[in-house]
């Protein structure tokens, strides 16, 4: 142990430091950072372990101290570890509040399989929900529109890709085109807003 | 068709339903529409915004977005060219057109529903009568039967023949035949007649290209009549109506009267606004401006030195003009210190005296016509923008295309800087259309000391070599050409000078090989007549050269580089 | 808090619109409630769950009536011409209501997702007359709280050493409860304790007042107070 450069928590903390800095939405998941902090946990217990039954059966009070110590360590490590995860998780909640049921392909690449489940249950229970928030009315609410406080029936959009042709509710058919400008009714294509395909001109 | 009621036939037959609107690349075109839009938001009518590059952009945009739009705006654009024919529509669909470009293609004129032209009939010049250009179906009948008497016995015999065919059968059966080969004849002749008086009037009618109003003013005026102008709107007008006046779309007194009936939409609507904020609201006020560009944000030399009117008259680019600089600037009282450095910055006794002091010198130092009246517009304590200052910035804008950024792009942009929540955008397009004038000066001043303005006799003409940041798009060509004619005359010696007109030609795509031609009229000529774009079409038939007349503008127009010797030997012989 | 300050112009159009629009619903719909009774009910509990830092009880009913009622003005905009002055009033007056249910079922999700086993819990030891989440929502915030746990596991607590790995109890996000908040008394209260040393402070009617949310909880749930 006194062979490593590095002390105890600091690969724990450099995932944390990591996360926080990167300017994606999701940053790729941390395979090896977290092995490592898995490996540093249970080689701080192994050594906990073994020199707990030495401390015990020799009653040595010097082992006292480093086995606190450790101890800490290995907390520390772990909160580290689990915040990681967390701190990931409420960015994937917050995938699905942005981009609907279906996770981009480049952003999927930066998920591991587990997060990928998780995900997609999280989806499947917040549909579930959305479904029965429309109580006896079979309409389901649908929480992702609506996230602003509207100001207007209708804003001005500018397209920023090609997209195809879009449907309004009264049946009439608009192509969005790349530069084009649109008048549309906001809440038909808050969610085309949200995806980054048109963009709200204020 | 015109509508003249724009308010019932326009305005009206729009509410509530789905439009396009077709926007030209243009100043004027883009202000139009952005009044457009305000007044379809009024009224919650969902619309689309296509901006689009001539011709062939029309055509596309149109096949991309007809969806079942039944309503079509073309604002700048479409009013030359046969609508109908062009983009092949349904029948249910209505074009309404509100174009400042002349002359009016007659087949919309003519059409009887799917078109409808917005504008004063009245003020149109000369539209050939409709005998004179289009032959009454009658006549057509006539002249089968003249063609093909095989045919015309068949229909006898049968006696499925129209009714005022049948009665002119009998009779032709009477008439020998000698005298039926006579009448044909003359039949024949006086169609050729005919022919030739309407090929005699189409060209007279479409020889030069010029400008209607602006489109901007006319679309602001609906919006007075419906009681929705305000401020934005109609500074927008103001800027559409400036860029006809700086690019030389408009003449000078018919400018003059659009002032005055500017004028007093901005006394009405001033007095309309409630005081409570007057300092931080918008404003608008007349007043008399100087010719520089930008001046209001630049040092007062530079501005001189880059100005199209002034430097040519001083010919500030020789040793001599600017020493007469110099002399201006000192009999003014303005000190080089202050000259030199931004507008802003000067002192504000010199900033409020330089007006006065300027007009004052006008005349001794031959620039007389540097005072013109505009509008400026002032929001909060800082910002204060001459109409000219928006013109000039969005021409940047609008001409800023680079590898990752479109035209389209550009056009948005323009589209943008145009509302005052967007002032950044406005501040970089004036500091683009600096770095464009000082292009521009240095251009003009490179190619007259290496004498590259060659005369043809007829015209003079000016051809860049290489492909160019600037210069390979059609405004800032035209600008540079109408610097450098200026320019040219004021060095010239010729007495014929001042009335030749100019053609620059700049490589657009090295790539393609093909380049960028702009005609300018002569510098004595005040009305913005243009004669190029037609002559441009003889001679390439003449020529024989594949010319790309794609734009809006007839004396814009794109060829391959390797014609260009071609298609310049072909101009000169038809215009002497 | 931007969506807060929302709040006044929001009611302002409501009282405009609800004369016209929903005042014939007033009959066939509640023996005595009325829809604007209801949207008054659902704006206050609106406002409460976003300035409230704990969960406060679901108004699944009000939400039921509320539903019904946008679903009924829907039906009859369908009949009224797109470009009507009204037609236009209405339909933003509907995507209002909306909003404010939206942004209500999304406020508390967020406190379900953020204190989910401290939430959890506590409906546990509740009295079922008592719970304040609706059945909807416990069945979300238990599916969510075993889809973390899943993940967690799967991804790391799966490797660590037994010890370890059952301090779940120490993972329980719990709302500060004594966060300061911004409150309009709608009746006088007389004599509420605030602070620790048991000082007293009569509140007057529609006076306003910044305090720990803990000592007013009592207050909000009993409609004297409201958050603001």
């Amino acid at each position: 142990m006194s062979g490593q450069t590095k002390l105890f928590g600091d690969k724990a903390f450099d995932l944390l430091k990591e996360l926080e800095r990167s300017s994606q939405t999701i940053p790729a998941f941390d395979d090896d950072g977290v092995r490592q902090v898995l490996e540093e946990i249970k080689a701080i217990f192994e050594e906990n372990v073994a020199q707990a039954s030495s401390y015990n059966a020799s009653g040595d009070r010097s082992l006292w101290p480093l086995l606190n110590f450790r101890h800490a360590a290995l907390q520390r490590n772990k909160r580290c570890l689990l915040a990681y995860l967390y701190e990931r998780c409420k960015r994937i909640k917050a995938l699905r509040w942005e981009f609907g049921p279906i996770i981009p392909g480049d952003i999927k690449q930066s998920l591991c399989e587990p997060e990928v489940h998780f995900f997609n249950n999280y989806s499947k229970s917040l549909a579930a929900y959305m479904c029965s928030a429309g109580y006896n009315q079979g309409l389901p609410i649908d929480l992702t529109n609506n996230l602003r406080p509207p100001k207007s029936l209708y804003i001005e959009v500018r397209c920023m890709e090609d997209y195809g042709k879009f449907e309004l509710d009264d049946g009439e058919v608009i192509h969005l085109k790349k530069n084009s400008q649109h008048y549309l009714p906001r809440a038909q294509v808050e969610s085309l807003v949200r995806q980054g395909i048109l963009h709200h001109i204020a | 068709m015109f509508v003249q009621d724009l308010r019932n036939d326009f305005y009206r037959q729009l509410v509530g339903k789905r439009i396009l609107i077709v926007v030209n690349y243009d100043i004027d075109a883009i202000c139009a529409s952005r009044i457009l839009q305000a007044l379809f938001k009024y009224d919650h009518m969902l619309y689309t915004v296509v901006p689009i590059m001539g011709v062939t952009g029309l055509k596309r945009a149109y096949g991309e977005h007809q969806g079942d739009v039944k309503f079509v705006v073309l604002v700048n654009c479409g009013g030359c060219v046969d609508i109908v024919e062009l983009l092949q529509p349904a029948e249910d669909v209505t074009f309404f057109i509100c174009d400042s470009h002349r002359p009016l293609d007659v087949c919309n004129i003519y059409s009887d529903r799917q078109v409808c032209i917005l504008g004063d009939a009245s003020l149109e010049e000369n539209i050939p009568a409709f005998e004179t250009i289009f032959y009454d179906s009658e006549g057509e009948e006539d002249d089968e039967e003249g063609e093909s008497s095989d045919q015309e016995q068949q229909n006898n015999d049968s006696g499925a023949g129209e009714s005022d065919q049948e009665d002119q059968a009998p009779r032709g059966h009477k008439l020998s035949r000698l005298e039926r080969h006579e009448q044909r004849i003359l039949k024949q002749r006086a169609r050729r007649q005919w022919e030739s008086e309407r090929d005699r009037i189409m060209f007279e009618y479409t020889q030069f290209s010029y400008y209607g109003r602006s489109a901007a003013l006319l679309v602001f005026e609906l919006a007075w009549k419906l009681s929705k102008d305000n401020m934005d709107l109609l500074w927008w007008a103001i800027v559409g109506i400036t860029e006809q006046l700086l690019l030389g779309k408009i003449e000078s007194g018919s400018y003059t009267l659009e002032l005055e009936q500017i004028q007093s939409h901005v006394s009405r609507l001033t007095n309309k606004t409630n005081d409570q904020n007057t300092m931080s609201a918008s404003k608008i006020c007349f007043e008399n401006d100087l010719h520089l560009v930008l001046y209001r944000h630049w040092p007062v030399t530079e501005s001189m030195r880059y100005s199209r009117y002034a430097s040519c008259q001083l010919k500030l680019w020789t040793l001599r003009g600017e020493k007469r600089l110099h002399e201006l600037l000192l009999e003014m009282g303005l000190p080089l210190v202050h000259a030199r450095q931004t507008y802003g910055a000067m002192d504000l006794v010199l900033r409020k005296e330089f007006y006065s002091m300027v007009e004052r010198l006008a005349e001794k130092y031959d620039i007389p016509d540097i005072v013109y009246g505009t509008f400026t517009l002032s929001y909060g304590y800082r910002s204060r923008y001459a109409a000219a200052d928006y013109v000039y910035a969005l021409l940047a804008i609008m001409e800023s295309v680079k590898k990752h950024k479109t035209p389209e792009d550009c056009f948005l942009e323009a589209s943008d800087a145009l509302s005052r929540q967007h002032k950044h955008l406005l501040s970089a397009g004036i500091d683009q259309a600096k770095l464009l004038h000082a292009a521009v000066f240095r251009q003009v001043q490179s190619s007259l000391e290496a004498r590259q303005v060659h005369s043809a006799g007829s015209f003079f003409y000016y051809v860049l070599q290489e492909e160019h940041a600037f210069f390979s798009y059609p405004y800032a060509l035209g600008l540079l050409a109408r610097f450098l004619l200026r320019g040219h005359v004021a060095t010239s010696r010729a007495r014929q000078a001042p009335d030749l007109p100019l053609i620059a030609s700049c490589p657009l795509d090295a790539a393609q090989g093909m380049c960028l031609l702009v005609g300018i009229a002569p510098v004595r000529e005040d009305s913005p007549r243009n004669f190029f774009g037609k002559a441009f079409e003889q001679a390439a038939q003449k020529s024989g050269v594949a010319l790309l007349q794609d734009f809006f503008e007839p004396a814009v127009v794109q060829l391959r580089q390797s014609d260009l010797t071609r298609f310049l030997d072909a101009l000169t012989v038809l215009l002497t | 808090m931007s969506d807060v300050e929302d709040v006044p112009e929001t009611q302002l159009e409501i009282d405009v619109s609800d004369g016209a629009g929903l005042e014939e619903e007033d009959d066939d719909d509640m023996e005595q409630i009325t829809a604007q009774k209801v949207l008054e009910i659902l704006e206050t509990a609106w406002i409460n769950e976003m300035c409230a830092p704990e969960i406060l009880p679901s108004q699944t009913d009000m939400l039921e009536l509320m539903v019904s009622q946008v679903a009924h003005m829907e039906e009859q905009m369908r009949d009224l011409d797109k470009n009507d002055f009204r037609a236009v009033v209405h339909s933003m007056e509907l995507e209002r209501v909306r909003y404010i249910m939206a942004s209500y079922l999304r406020c508390r999700l967020q406190k379900i997702e953020t204190y989910t086993q401290h939430i959890l819990n506590q409906e546990a030891s509740r009295e079922p007359d008592d719970k304040r989440l609706s059945p909807e929502e416990t069945k979300f915030a238990q599916e969510f709280a075993a889809n973390v746990d899943e993940y967690f596991h799967k991804v790391a607590t799966q490797y660590m050493p037994n010890q370890q790995r059952g301090e779940a109890e120490q993972r329980i996000v719990t709302p500060n409860l004594m966060s300061h908040v911004f409150l309009k008394a709608n009746v006088a209260v007389p004599a509420v304790i605030v602070g620790v040393d048991d000082e007293e402070v009569d509140m007057a009617a529609g006076s306003q007042h910044i305090i720990p949310y803990q000592l007013v909880a009592d207050l909000i749930q009993n409609n004297q107070a409201q958050l603001i």
